[in-house]
């Protein structure tokens, strides 16, 4: 792997993988114990029709995927907390949608797409400079909005109808969600929109276990992050196989042997 | 004397099925109002047109003379027995911090003040030291009154308590009762319960709700008013202290 790191396009994909970890790390964490793992699955295949529109326009496919995605959190965000709405029914139906378009769009383009792979199943040995900026600037976003939210959000997550007596719970979900869709583009380029949801909840769903705060609970999904998608960028690397598939392979199979150890620590934890 | 909380005319009807009909309801400062009724008699859904969260179909209701919604943060909410995730990654202390965030508001660091506030709250409700313990790792007990000092912590104005004695032991269900109490001595306190019996030895108002509020300002239970609410016949038998309610109906059937 060292002498590897002499290409860019490999210091690029380890970039790339520390900035999906920050970002799927903190904004994970939410989505794992506020239980909104399906809604998180509608706003990321919602962006795949922001990709299509990208390459029908000819510009820059994550910036319509940006566009996309916040568009589809605001939608569910707005429509859901309404009474008598089937929250599950419609998120499924923004998922469909999503993905149409974004079949449609590309299918209008001119000429032969030749990464639209890429975008379903991620391409982090092929990022571009510029969509390392634009994952940057994500990141900062993210981290600014969280640091400045965190007490909001965290009574929000814990107890949604209590939160409304004290602050403005609504904005804030809406929040949540928009946040939920920048990390969503973080990760399309590292594991693709239909891997999306295992990069966001996998991390998240092992230190949730070992944790016993939601700011460890944080730190420890982002290292997690970080960990799983340079070892799964590695072992690709190694064995030339599927990159995305590989961390999210890597990760998967770590959520598996957490849980095999979940019963020791929660055992250690009653002696105490 | 002014009125904190005051339902008028209110009827709330939920997929067209009446749930409360014609509800008056004036609440002041000093009183510590019980709201007895069966299951489904709209207790739950009583509380959350006070909080705001459900709009009355019909009428209006008013917390310090405007909507609850423009208020809100002056009021302290105790949820029924809440099905919460065991595994939240949240601490007693942190639980309690939400409810100062009306007053801190939502940017601004936690000050002192704030702190010092979370500290005597917990005091008050005997959770001072178990602070930093993950709240899925609590008794029922101990995790409602968890929620008590949450709902304090806001400072409130009012308190409303739905079932607050859910999963509680009796013993601590007596100390529970005593620190409402005293409580009441500051603010007006509104509970709701099934509990008939221990209910009427510490409030000093009751109200039967089956979709219609049978309101007393005393806190005599006759066996007329609960006839009334229950719809059914009601025996109500004096050990002293508390009033235990039998149901006829299955006295019969054996």
């Amino acid at each position: 792997m060292l002498e590897a790191l002499q290409y860019e396009f490999i210091r690029n994909a380890l970039l790339t993988g520390l900035l999906a970890s920050i970002a799927c790390g903190i904004v994970g964490s939410f989505v794992v114990v506020k239980r909104i793992v399906f809604i998180s699955g509608g706003i990321s295949h919602s962006a795949y029709g922001g990709i299509g529109l990208g390459y029908f326009l000819g510009m820059n496919p994550i910036l319509g995927a940006i566009l996309f995605s916040l568009a589809g959190a605001l939608t569910i965000g707005a429509v859901s907390k309404k009474a008598g709405q089937r929250e599950d029914s419609l998120i499924g139906v923004m998922w469909a949608i999503g993905m149409a378009l974004g079949v449609v769009f590309i299918g209008l383009t001119p000429g032969y797409v030749a990464d639209l792979f890429s975008y379903l199943f991620g391409s982090i040995l092929a990022v571009p400079n510029t969509d390392i900026y634009i994952m940057l600037v994500l990141d900062v976003i993210i981290v600014i909005l969280v640091l400045l939210l965190f007490k909001g959000l965290l009574a929000l997550c814990f107890d949604e109808e209590f939160a409304a007596l004290v602050c403005p719970s609504k904005i804030l979900y809406l929040v949540l969600l928009c946040l939920i869709a920048l990390t969503v583009v973080t990760l399309i380029r590292v594991v693709g929109v239909i891997l999306v949801i295992a990069m966001l909840t996998i991390p998240a769903s092992i230190s949730i276990q070992f944790t016993s705060s939601l700011k460890k609970m944080m730190l420890m999904s982002v290292l997690l992050g970080i960990f799983f998608s340079t070892l799964g960028l590695w072992i690709s690397y190694t064995f030339d196989i599927a990159s995305g598939a590989t961390i999210i392979l890597v990760s998967g199979i770590s959520y598996i042997l957490s849980l095999c150890f979940k019963p020791l620590n929660k055992f250690r934890h009653g002696q105490n | 004397m002014e009125d904190i909380l005051r339902f008028k005319d209110v009827w709330v009807q939920i997929n067209n099925l009446t749930i409360l009909e014609n509800i008056n309801l004036s609440v002041q400062k000093s009183d510590f109002l019980g709201i007895i009724g069966p299951n489904g008699g709209g207790k739950t859904i009583l509380l959350k047109v006070a909080l705001g969260f459900i709009k009355p179909t019909r009428g209006e209701v008013f917390f310090k003379g405007q909507s609850p919604e423009k208020n809100r943060k002056y009021m302290g909410y105790v949820p029924q027995y809440p099905n919460f995730d065991r595994d939240f990654p949240i601490s007693v202390w942190e639980v309690v911090l939400t409810g100062r965030l009306g007053k801190t508001g939502l940017i601004k660091p936690i000050k002192k003040r704030d702190k010092e506030i979370v500290s005597e709250m917990l005091e008050k409700v005997d959770m001072l030291n178990l602070k930093d313990r993950q709240v899925g790792k609590l008794s029922g007990g101990q995790f409602q009154r968890v929620l008590i000092a949450r709902a304090l912590a806001a400072e409130p104005e009012i308190l409303l308590l739905d079932e607050p004695t859910t999963g509680i032991d009796s013993r601590v269900e007596k100390n529970l009762y005593e620190l409402l109490k005293k409580l009441n001595e500051k603010i007006p306190i509104i509970m709701v319960s099934h509990d008939i019996g221990v209910i009427s030895s510490y409030v000093n108002k009751i109200a039967c709700l089956n979709r219609l509020l049978h309101y007393h300002s005393t806190k005599e239970i006759t066996k007329d008013m609960l006839e009334a609410t229950y719809k059914c016949p009601v025996e109500l038998i004096a050990h002293g202290l508390p009033h235990r309610v039998l149901n006829k109906h299955t006295e019969e059937s054996r």
